[in-house]
């Protein structure tokens, strides 16, 4: 029985173009096309996995040919599943363009009340020995739902001066975000003066996060024989990565520079698939015996990268021959671009496993969506990071068969989502450290850790590098994993847990 | 100008012709090549007329994607 009853419709496609051919479509694929073909407009076709539900065939484009089908939810896991070659994509009904008014929110400075100053100056300290912390992030909001309130950046001294308009603000939420080694930290409804002391937790790189809950200390060499490339702003050097190789896409840059481009974010990412330290000096990721490579596909300082920057990396990746491609990024509108690159690479052998975004429970953003990509979600654990985090934020429900697991509430999600994995207050190598961060971009490398625990050793990594071998490499993540008790639209088929 | 991003959806390497067309095109500066891709700057009128020619390239809009961040940011000051 499916799991939910909102069905909709979607185009379920050949592997290229309309039509099944021999050349390009295994003969399973081409046999389950005419086989729906038969069903077209009379009967409900059954899958395999009767627990999913049926698939009702409405139209079809002659036995080889695309189909109009509508799915369940759960069908429509099942039938990813099942058919992992086959492209299933949304209908799209079109509309006439319209017009519409961009409303830009007025920037202002804070008044100043009678007497006292506009600004207020708070030291970020560790709870180690008092020291100062530098360059934490400090938030401060008077009004959370209006995003209203100032920001600013600690000095050497911890010191970060906040324009509130007052000598004694009262604040309904503040955030801190260190740059490494601490843990954030959350206060709600607290009066904020001058020389308030924020008081940091320092990171313990034994503890058990999210990451290592669910997957441990991996010995080093599990996930070896698999080649896992990061498509992101960089990745190392640090001690705990062993980076094989890899490309800068940026036009303009040093083609052979893929270090970390400053904002940590892709060396995070890389530690959570392969760190190689030893806990409690150092981090190990889901599958430290991977080969890693790096694509840095974002500019030295630059908060943005370009659709023909990504796409390369990713064709570089699949000439490369990685078997696994982690891309922590994604947002906008659909690029034909990028979406025939990620098409490309599993034509060619690989996959693409890629973050469904952090926009709170927002659909699957592009290309997490695309058809050819495995969209993961992001899990948490409560117990795996201090309630005093800004992570406590982000602790709501659904809660899985073990009430402690839930999806974040930034997660995105929806019928596109394949797998769920850790993604909360996830602790890893950062180019000055180690840091903790939390969203999709987490999650998605400790599924790619996962993915590459699944196919380790298996006769597919041997196989030629086309589509069949490709999906051969879906079926063995997707048969790893296990459902945590939650809806399909938030963790597709679960967490993967190769044994 | 803008940016664009063209990309060969047919078999194999790009055909030597197809890629001479879009160098050759007047108005149109090629940024970079890579394998199936050229990255051009170019007038919207002028890739139009590229796009009706080559008929198994793609051709969109060079796009930009941030960097992910799930940190929360004040968008005002207090009122």
């Amino acid at each position: 029985m499916a799991k939910s009853t909102g069905a909709g419709q979607y185009v379920l496609l050949p592997p290229q173009g309309l039509r099944a051919k021999a050349a390009t479509a295994t003969t399973d694929a081409r046999d389950f096309l005419r086989t729906a073909h038969e069903a077209t407009g009379t009967s409900a076709l059954a899958l395999r996995d009767t627990r999913a539900g049926d698939l009702r065939v409405l139209d079809s484009l002659g036995p080889d040919g695309a189909k109009l089908v509508e799915l369940s939810p759960g069908s429509l896991l099942a039938l990813r599943a099942e058919q992992p070659e086959l492209r299933v994509v949304p209908v799209v009904y079109y509309k006439p363009a319209v017009a519409r008014r961009e409303v830009v929110e007025e920037s202002r400075p804070a008044r100043a009340r009678a007497g006292g100053p506009a600004a207020i100056t708070v030291q970020v300290v560790s709870k180690s020995g008092a020291k100062p912390v530098p360059n934490a992030v400090v938030v401060a909001f008077v009004d959370f739902a209006a995003r209203r309130g100032a920001q600013g950046v600690t000095d050497a001294n911890g010191r970060c001066s906040l324009n509130l308009g007052g000598a004694s603000v009262k604040l309904e939420r503040l955030y801190v975000y260190p740059l490494d080694a601490h843990w954030s930290l959350l206060k709600k409804n607290l009066t904020l003066t001058d020389g308030t002391k924020l008081v940091l937790t320092p990171l313990d790189l034994g503890a058990e996060d999210g990451v290592r809950h669910f997957y441990g200390n991996a010995d080093l060499a599990v996930g070896k024989g698999v080649t896992v490339a990061v498509v992101d702003t960089g990745s190392g050097p640090h001690p705990d990565l062993v980076i094989a190789g890899g490309a800068n896409t940026v036009q303009g840059e040093d083609p052979k520079d893929f270090s970390d481009n400053g904002h940590a974010h892709g060396t995070h990412v890389a530690g959570i698939v392969a760190a190689r330290g030893a806990p409690p000096a150092g981090i190990r990721g889901v599958a430290p015996g991977v080969k890693l490579r790096a694509y840095r596909v974002f500019g030295k300082g630059q908060g943005s990268a370009s659709s023909f920057a990504i796409a390369k990396a990713v064709d570089k990746a699949v000439a490369d021959k990685c078997d696994l491609i982690n891309m922590s990024l994604g947002g906008g509108q659909p690029d034909p671009v990028l979406k025939a690159a990620v098409d490309d690479a599993r034509a060619g052998g690989s996959v693409c496993i890629i973050a469904a975004g952090n926009d709170d429970r927002s659909a699957v953003s592009f290309p997490a969506s695309e058809a050819m990509a495995l969209a993961v979600s992001a899990l948490g654990r409560k117990g795996t990071f201090p309630s005093t985090a800004t992570e406590s934020d982000e602790v709501g429900a659904p809660f899985g068969s073990d009430k402690k697991d839930f999806i974040a509430k930034f997660s995105n999600i929806g019928p596109e989502v394949d797998l769920t994995g850790p993604g909360v207050a996830i602790i890893s190598t950062v180019p000055s450290g180690y840091a903790e961060m939390s969203g999709t971009s987490m999650a998605c490398p400790a599924v790619t850790g996962a993915a590459a625990r699944a196919i380790a050793g298996s006769a597919v990594l041997k196989a030629k590098r086309d589509a069949k071998r490709s999906a051969a490499i879906v079926k063995a993540i997707v048969a790893s994993a296990h459902t945590l008790g939650f809806q399909p639209v938030f963790e597709g088929h679960g967490l993967p847990e190769p044994k | 100008m803008a940016r664009f991003v063209l990309r060969y959806r047919g078999d194999g390497s790009p055909p030597a012709a197809d890629v001479a067309a879009v160098r050759d095109e007047p108005g149109v500066v090629v940024v970079e090549s890579s394998g199936r891709m050229v990255l051009v700057e170019a007038e919207p009128g002028t890739v139009e007329g590229l796009r009706a020619r080559l008929a198994e390239w793609l051709v969109a809009p060079e796009q930009t994607y941030q960097v992910p961040d799930t940190r929360r940011k004040v968008e005002g000051p207090p009122d």
